[in-house]
């Protein structure tokens, strides 16, 4: 989608060529992602994942 | 102890963390809504916040990831009390700051912010080839279809641009001139390429990452216009010796150790240097290539 940015001074051309993208909304129930408060890793957004990659693909 | 400079909600940053707990390392992961401050305790610096507390000298390593340190600063109603106090309260910081920064780290907080021109220039004198580049404000001299533009600022995102719209300005190639003049802007000669190359550094180490981007036309002038659909390929891959030992001069001369480089590799055969980001993300390379970067890191802390 085209935005139109209207700015008194002038603007890189970089700026002609933006693109954009939409918050990112839910698709369906699955894209909700849970984060926890976690001591252990010090921080509030604490996602379970599951491991990037089989162990079987590093050995 | 080792101290972590992150922001709260940061994945990677707990990558590092679960090497570290397995490690048995002590750390103190600092984030952006925490505000320090400095006190005194049997003579030695303490700093304290909301969350967490430690001693200066108790801190052995930092890894800057993202955020910052913030410090507590009081102001005073009389303005030389204030002007004078303005300075005693910089000298502290700025004594925390560089104390901190002078122990064993990966990054710093005072240089993560690098200039693209001033890399590039570096790079140069580093032996790195480097694109033809220049900067202009209209597209008079512009030779169309070979010229690419992208952004001078390290983020080419701009968030909530619009109503619910978010921005993105990748990197474009030139195919029309420009009537009117424009804001002084990033200008590269387009490179024929090969395949992209993305290389991890880390203390005088190169782990490599060859990105077979060109045969798609979503992803030909930029890779991070990601097919989702049809990724490209990844590889791990092997820079030589030579191109390996210019890139440790560069990051030398840029006083980094640690950060992400962006290479062509030409169809003339030569391997061109794009740019470096300090705190980019690294562990798609590291995954993909199985260089256990996030394990690297940890080791080195």
């Amino acid at each position: 989608m085209k935005i139109k940015i209207e700015e008194k001074n002038k603007l890189p051309l970089t700026f002609k060529h933006i693109e954009t993208f939409r918050h990112q909304k839910l698709k369906k129930p699955n894209d909700i992602i849970y984060v926890l408060d976690c001591e252990k890793y010090q921080t509030n957004f604490h996602i379970r994942e599951k491991p990037t990659k089989a162990l079987t693909r590093l050995i | 102890m080792i101290l972590i400079i992150s922001n709260n909600n940061e994945r990677t940053t707990i990558k590092i963390i679960q090497w570290l707990l397995e490690m048995q390392k002590k750390f103190i992961r600092i984030h952006e809504d925490e505000i320090f401050e400095i006190k005194i305790e049997n003579k030695k610096i303490f700093l304290e916040s909301n969350r967490n507390s430690f001693f200066l000298e108790d801190i052995t390593s930092v890894w800057y990831r993202r955020g910052r340190l913030k410090i507590k600063h009081l102001k005073y109603d009389n303005p030389a009390v204030n002007a004078h106090m303005n300075e005693v309260q910089h000298w502290l910081k700025d004594y925390v700051r560089v104390t901190l920064e002078s122990k064993k780290h990966i990054n710093k907080e005072s240089n993560s912010d690098i200039n693209k021109l001033l890399v590039l220039e570096q790079a140069r004198k580093a032996g790195l080839e480097v694109p033809e580049y220049f900067l202009a404000d209209n597209t008079d001299q512009i030779p169309l279809h070979t010229t690419i533009i992208k952004t001078i600022g390290g983020n080419p995102i701009l968030d909530d641009i619009d109503v619910d719209l978010n921005g993105i300005m990748y990197t474009t190639t030139i195919h029309q001139k420009e009537k009117t003049d424009f804001f002084i802007t990033f200008f590269q000669n387009q490179i024929d390429k090969e395949f992209e190359i993305r290389t991890f550094y880390l203390n005088g180490k190169c782990y490599s990452m060859a990105i077979f981007s060109q045969n798609d036309e979503q992803t030909k002038t930029d890779f991070r216009k990601y097919n989702l659909e049809k990724p490209n390929r990844n590889v791990p891959y092997k820079l030589s010796h030579q191109i390996e030992k210019r890139i440790h001069f560069l990051m030398k001369a840029l006083n980094l150790n640690c950060g992400s480089l962006d290479f062509i590799k030409g169809r003339d055969g030569k391997f061109y240097f794009l740019e470096v980001n300090t705190i980019g993300q690294f562990l798609g390379l590291s995954n993909i290539c199985n260089y256990s970067l996030d394990k690297e890191i940890a080791d080195y802390l």
